[in-house]
């Protein structure tokens, strides 16, 4: 019994031990996180902008097209984007590249696009591997005008799925660690007047 | 009559002397009086020269090294850029400011958080693909933190830091 009762005390020792240490290991510094949630947050508005200029008749040719490229950047390979009309209760999708050539050769004289609201609605949740995932919810105010008229107008409200993760890469022959966040697929979940 | 005479003349002769005495003596003091309402000359002051003042110590404005000339140069161009009235006119500004640098994919490494020593960076950049932002965005959140210049003195890295 005694011996039973000294093998059972090593054990939990052990437990409590390996516990602690790896609560220490995941512990990060809650600062730090707040920053990559705006990070991450950040990007997300930088799309908005980007999607705005895509859009915009006044923009130039080349200069969308330039645009287009940074935008595409931002997202994981294959991502796609979800369009809805009130027209319709379907949702297409389209992969990234192909949403910003249609948005730009949408039959309109003037077109705006703003992003609003935009919020995490599920927080960046570190994952066993490191990685941080989230979603962002964002609405959307789209206006189509022919001349003076407004031909079309809605507002939509997507969500956006993020990646966060570390890296490193040779910058001058030095190694240089960095957040890399990226978007995944975005989904359309309301659309309205 | 002859001793009167003499004695009278020897009377008037010492009336003589002693209104002579007199005499002198009142002219002396009148002389005095006189003497006494001559203002007496002014004291001579010497005015020493003023001692020369002495030359203000030349402070010595230290000139601002190369590094923070560009450092200083770029965060006003990034800050024009950003508030551009046209997209010609942040262009222009882009073309200039890339003329400070060796190339237009200089590297350009943004921190946007630092703690204990720490430094988290965003994904590494180009100087060329930074600009832009900028001019995209319509915004300015970093200032300069450091460069490195080549042996032209023209930047070849760039780090920034949230401001």
């Amino acid at each position: 019994m005694k011996n039973y009762i000294t093998r059972l005390s090593i054990t939990l020792g052990i437990i409590c031990f390996l516990g602690i240490n790896l609560s220490a290991q995941t512990a990060v510094d809650p600062n730090r996180e707040k920053a990559i949630d705006s990070l991450a947050l950040e990007k997300v508005k930088d799309l908005g902008k980007y999607i705005s200029i895509i859009g915009n008749k006044d923009t130039q040719f080349s200069e969308a097209t330039r645009v287009m490229g940074r935008a595409e950047e931002l997202f994981a390979a294959g991502s796609e984007m979800g369009v809805s009309s009130l027209a319709s209760e379907e949702v297409e999708y389209y992969k990234v590249r192909e949403y910003f050539k249609r948005l730009m050769a949408l039959n309109y004289d003037k077109v705006t696009i703003e992003w609003y609201d935009v919020q995490y609605i599920s927080d960046l949740e570190r994952q066993p591997d490191g990685k941080y995932v989230g979603v962002v919810t964002v609405y959307q105010k789209f206006e189509g005008k022919s001349g003076d008229l407004l031909k079309y107008k809605d507002t939509t409200k997507k969500d956006i799925t993020i990646y966060v993760e570390k890296k490193s890469t040779q910058i001058a022959g030095r190694t240089v660690e960095f957040w890399d966040v990226i978007l995944g697929d975005i989904r359309v979940s309301e659309t309205s007047t | 009559m002859k001793i009167k005479d003499t004695f009278l003349f020897n009377s008037l002769k010492g009336l003589a002397f002693v209104g002579g005495i007199i005499l002198m003596t009142a002219s002396c003091k009148s002389q005095k009086a006189v003497a006494d309402l001559t203002p007496e000359p002014e004291p001579v002051v010497v005015v020493e020269p003023e001692p020369e003042p002495e030359p203000a110590p030349v402070v010595k404005t230290k000139e601002p090294s190369a590094e923070e000339r560009i450092t200083g140069s770029l965060n006003s161009y990034f800050s024009g850029i950003a508030n551009a009235s046209s997209t010609s006119a942040a262009n222009r500004s882009i073309q200039e400011a890339l003329r400070m640098f060796g190339g237009s994919d200089a590297p350009v490494l943004i921190i946007f958080y630092m703690a204990n020593g720490q430094e988290d960076f965003d994904e590494p950049t180009t100087i060329a693909k930074y600009l832009n932002y900028l001019k995209d965005q319509g915004k300015n959140p970093h200032k300069v933190k450091e460069l490195v210049l080549d042996a032209q003195g023209k930047v070849k890295e760039l780090v920034l830091i949230k401001k």
